[in-house]
């Protein structure tokens, strides 16, 4: 971990990934830690010659430009971050410290109760906390038909474009993942790519996965039924998919789905 | 925010153009005994913004983390609605339902009024919608301290 007080601490990729999203670090910690990075971003000629003179983080960045622009980047996210983390402690003292802070939070606890007469707040509580896991909601597990039209919504709010391609994206990939997952398959879905047997498939290439799974599948005595429904709403998204653009930016799933 | 008490917010909506709209369109009894203050202040969140918040979100209460433990290893509908109907949020600490109001941030507050609003007919109703004004409303004050005391 960088430290301002070890300048000349050895920098990797794992650091700067480390300081920004370590799921250990406290609110406190992170906040030294993004700072810290900032500072010796600050001077970025001089840090990335210091990058530079290192054999194994040069492998890792490619060339000089490449860690500048690294670099750069970072730097641009650094003081949003730091403001996002105080503007965080700030709202957390407001509540706490202020009368209508507890008058509030107890409003939405008296109605979060299951079932929730306004179920976006459930909803959106549940996400928040599937969502601490991964950072992002790229994929949400089941959501029954209670809560179907705000998921949809959910969905549109935590970046999902809303373009028909990634709707159609998203639904293909669910669809591929349920027949698998009925199926007792080792389908991996990570972003755009399908991992099936240690090899990678393209959101392109799923069709003719998928063409091999009913073998499998019938070999392990799984519902025939539920797999073709999933099976067919797989490929016809997949059409769509492959007739529009796709970008599978929006794509990110939870570490857990990830083996 | 000023912190005037409860008895002050309990009688203030800070409401956008559109929501105010949209309480005034709710029957003269609802509206009896509120005060609107548009909401002035603004924050354009982005997926990144809030990717960043949940990373940084923290829930300690075991049950919620019991509850995200399990919940992603259901695949089906049925396994999720049974998880979710067997949580019980109204016991949810304070500390970690703010850290989730924050990480939602104004967007989602402002889909929860939205929401509150269109299909309010009660007065509990309405409270509830002052309730997420109120918590947006903070939220967008400390957005804004925070930006000027480092501009």
């Amino acid at each position: 971990m960088i430290t301002e007080s070890h300048p000349d601490q050895r920098l990797t990729l794992e650091d700067i990934k480390s300081a920004l999203r370590n799921p250990e670090a406290e609110t406190e910690n992170a906040v030294g830690n993004i700072e810290a990075l900032y500072e010796l971003a600050r001077d970025k000629q001089a840090l990335a010659k210091k990058i530079a003179g290192n054999t194994e983080l040069m492998r890792q960045f490619g060339n000089e430009e490449e860690i500048l622009r690294a670099l750069d980047a970072l730097e641009h996210t650094y003081e949003e971050q730091i403001q996002t983390i105080e503007a965080g402690k700030l709202f957390a003292e407001k509540i706490e410290k202020q009368s209508w802070g507890k008058w509030a939070l107890d409003k939405v606890k008296a109605v979060v109760k299951f079932p929730a007469k306004h179920p976006i707040i459930f909803l959106l509580i549940l996400i928040a906390i599937l969502a601490s896991i991964a950072g992002y909601v790229g994929y949400l597990p089941g959501l029954g038909s209670t809560f179907s039209a705000w998921a949809q919504k959910a969905k549109a709010l935590f970046g999902f474009e809303a373009t028909a391609a990634t709707e159609t994206a998203a639904g293909a990939l669910e669809a591929a993942h349920e027949a698998a997952t009925v199926a007792n398959i080792p389908i991996h879905i990570i972003e755009s790519d399908v991992f099936y047997n240690g090899t990678k498939y393209g959101i392109s290439e799923l069709p003719e996965l998928l063409k091999t799974l009913p073998k499998l599948a019938a070999d392990q005595k799984f519902s025939i039924l539920r797999y073709e429904s999933a099976r067919v709403s797989a490929e016809n998204a997949l059409k769509d998919i492959l007739t529009d653009s796709f970008s599978a930016d929006s794509w990110v799933m939870p570490d857990a789905l990830i083996k | 925010m000023r912190d005037c008490g409860t008895v002050c917010l309990m009688n203030t909506l800070y409401l956008t153009p559109s929501e105010e709209k949209m309480f005034s369109s709710r029957s003269a009894d609802l509206q009896q005994s509120w005060t609107v203050t548009p909401e002035v202040l603004t924050y354009a969140d982005t997926p990144e913004r809030r990717a960043f918040r949940f990373q940084m979100l923290r829930v300690q209460d075991p049950q919620l983390i019991q509850f995200r433990e399990k919940a992603l290893q259901a695949m089906s509908d049925t396994t999720f609605i049974e998880l979710a109907s067997s949580i019980d949020l109204t016991r949810i600490d304070n500390r970690d339902l703010t850290q989730i109001v924050f990480a939602l941030g104004p967007d989602a507050m402002g889909m929860i009024i939205t929401g509150i609003l269109q299909s309010a007919t009660m007065k509990d109703d309405i409270e509830l919608a002052a309730a997420f004004s109120a918590l947006r409303h903070g939220m967008l004050e400390s957005f804004a301290d925070v930006s000027l005391a480092r501009s």
